[in-house]
């Protein structure tokens, strides 16, 4: 609970989120082993987001430190402009499972913002099975993208002709952790319609 | 092909419209979709490999590298004073007008607009400097609220605009160009909004009730020395950008620092907020990410499907002017916009569009600014309108019903759609400063 309370803060303001409804049971909800797993992957998504937000202040820093060293002494680094776009893929795809359960990833709520709570468990149900399905396919795709530059050796084309597996495993990290998050949400959605949830703790819906 | 192309795409379009009514997140829509169209239109599971790793190849663009870098820089003077000086500065000089704290909020959004390139920054900036006062001095909630979502929308489309830079990747048109385009829209739509909200309170009052605190010029003049920081910063910003000593995601770096470096120097910003602000940086970065991802993947199966070619054909032929074509899509981009985030319009739409602005003889750099004036107004339109949930989050629920929001927000949808006419009769307004620009 207290994980989320620090997510309402992290933006002052409340977006249209996918899923209050579980959001608001949080995770403690999930019965027996599973439910404590869930607590370490998720607090591990947070510590993987938080580091991407310190690779943007990497980024902020080595392109400033770029541009005095062309414009002081004359000399660019050969290194900035390739390993900056490196670290977007990793900060998009190491903060990806961090966001949903922070309400990051936008979604349409017009229709499911008002539903019954069984009908909206159902909902997310399916949904959930989507986007699994999706992160699954996106893993298991990275993974063969990622293991085609480890075994082939693949190389960046530009100045720096470093090994590309590292930046093809970020999608594969992403990925996966994303689909563990769906996963998370599928089970806690399965719980709220089984009634293993305790239903008191429902807040405002 | 078994089935006609537009067949294919109306299925597409009409499946996506059930998932994301069914609340799956856009870019989880998009990529799902995908997912699916890559198993039929492609033998086996041959189509799942591209489709998946499209996204990766656009990500991969030196541009997309200031997006975290302009949100982070947002969120920064979000939560310095530099907004609160501004606004202060602001204050004193419009206050005396009718409905002086509305104009003053919308003039606010505008200045903020240029050192912010992402809507929501740029409306919680807006909304927690002025909500507070506007609600003091008894506005009515309705308006004060759309006053706010309508200021923070300008963020996007005044320059630096994030929205500007994922059309622009799209489009290969240059940013600096795009974001000179943007700039004189901006100023037209703040100066109609001015207008409305002078005119509207001189004819009812009650709206707004009226200041009887009066700055002296002396006062007025004096309290300017405090805008110096946002100052430096938009000179940062555009000024290395237009001089050519950087490139946009350059100066998005210097100007990131410089808000630090300010920031620091002022006390505002301590290990505990950056925390926070580094969280809420990579949220939308991850966002806006996953989008790129998802909607590359869409766009990759609507032109292998040969569904985007069939499209411009069929749009060529049927012989129709460019201007009935473009306000076609406007109306198109009006009604997504009422449903879907404005980064995820952009993605998924520029890659379908642009073969047929082409073939028409279309100014992309002229469309690029009419479609982001309509992502304003679609921030702020119902049912959906990003900006007016982030105006509710910002004050407690009651004070502020939703309906009376989006009454409030009519208005000034209507004065984003003439701004868009007035930027279609008169196509200079958008393209003039790029022209110049791009002389220089």
């Amino acid at each position: 609970m207290e994980r989320q309370e620090k997510h309402h803060l992290a933006s002052p303001f409340t977006l249209p989120q996918f899923g209050e409804n579980v959001m608001n049971n949080g995770t403690n909800n999930t019965p027996g082993g599973f439910g404590k797993f869930m607590d370490v992957i998720s607090r591990f998504d947070e510590r993987l987001a938080e580091f991407a937000g310190w690779i943007v202040i990497v980024m902020m820093v080595t392109i400033s430190y770029d541009v005095a060293m062309r414009y002081i002494f004359g000399m660019p680094t050969t290194w900035s402009f390739e390993i900056n776009r490196y670290m977007l893929i990793l900060v998009v795809f190491f903060s990806g499972a961090w966001a949903l359960p922070a309400g990051g990833h936008v979604a349409v709520d017009i229709f499911t913002e008002h539903m019954e709570r069984r009908r909206g468990a159902i909902l997310e149900i399916i949904t959930s099975i989507m986007a699994l399905l999706y992160m699954i396919s996106f893993f298991f795709e990275s993974t063969v993208f990622a293991w085609d530059a480890w075994e082939g050796g693949v190389r960046s084309t530009e100045y720096l002709a470093w090994p590309l597996w590292p930046m093809r495993t970020f999608l594969v990290i992403g990925s996966f952790f994303l689909a563990m998050e769906f996963l998370f949400r599928l089970v806690r959605n399965i719980a709220i319609l089984t009634g293993t949830a305790q239903t008191e703790s429902q807040g405002g819906r | 092909m078994i089935m006609e192309w537009y067949w294919i795409l109306f299925i597409l379009v009409g499946s996506l419209c059930v998932l994301l009514f069914m609340g799956l997140p856009v870019a989880f829509s998009l990529g799902f979709l995908s997912m699916i169209s890559a198993l039929v239109f492609w033998p086996g599971t041959e189509g799942l490999y591209g489709v998946a790793l499209a996204g990766y190849g656009h990500m991969g663009n030196y541009t997309l590298v200031c997006v975290p870098l302009f949100i982070l820089m947002a969120q920064v003077v979000m939560h310095s004073r530099m907004g609160a000086d501004t606004y202060d500065v602001a204050d004193r000089f419009l206050r005396n007008l009718p409905g002086g704290l509305g104009i003053t909020s919308a003039v606010f959004g505008a200045i903020f607009g240029a050192v912010c390139g992402a809507s929501t920054a740029g409306t919680a900036t807006v909304g927690l400097l002025s909500l507070p006062e506007m609600e003091k001095r008894k506005y009515q909630p309705g308006m004060a609220g759309a006053i706010v979502a309508f200021a923070g929308a300008l963020s996007i489309l005044i320059p630096p605009s994030v929205i500007l830079i994922l059309y622009g990747t799209l489009a290969n048109e240059s940013i600096g160009a795009l974001f000179a385009g943007g700039f004189l829209p901006g100023i037209l739509m703040t100066i109609l909004a001015i207008l409305y909200i002078a005119i509207r309170v001189k004819l009812n009052p009650a709206l707004a009730p009226r200041e009887d605190v009066r700055f002296t010029w002396r006062e007025k003049f004096t309290s300017l020395w405090k805008v110096w920081a946002l100052l430096l910063l938009v000179l940062l910003l555009l000024g290395t950008i237009y001089t050519g000593v950087a490139t946009p995601t350059e100066a998005s770096a210097i100007a990131c620092l410089a808000v630090f470096v300010i920031a620091f120097a002022k006390r505002t910003m301590n290990f505990q907020l950056l925390r926070k602000v580094l969280l809420a940086t990579v949220k939308t970065t991850t966002m806006i990410g996953w989008i790129i991802i998802g909607a590359t993947s869409f766009g990759y199966v609507i032109i292998y499907s040969g569904c985007a070619a069939s499209l411009t054909d069929w749009v060529v032929s049927m012989d129709v002017s460019p201007t009935t074509v473009v306000v076609v899509l406007m109306v198109g981009f009006i009604i997504m916009g009422m449903f879907l985030d404005p980064a995820a319009i952009v993605m998924m739409t520029t890659p379908i569009i642009l073969p047929i602005l082409l073939a028409l003889d279309i100014n992309v750099l002229w469309f690029g600014i009419l479609m982001t004036i309509n992502m304003c107004a679609g921030n702020i339109s119902p049912p959906m309108g990003l900006n007016l949930y982030i105006v509710k989050g910002l004050v407690p629920a009651e004070s502020m019903p939703m309906k009376a929001l989006f009454w409030g927000a009519f208005p000034f949808m209507l004065i984003d759609f003439a701004t868009i006419a007035l930027v279609m009769i008169f196509p200079a307004i958008a393209t003039w400063l790029p022209s110049l620009v791009i002389a220089a």
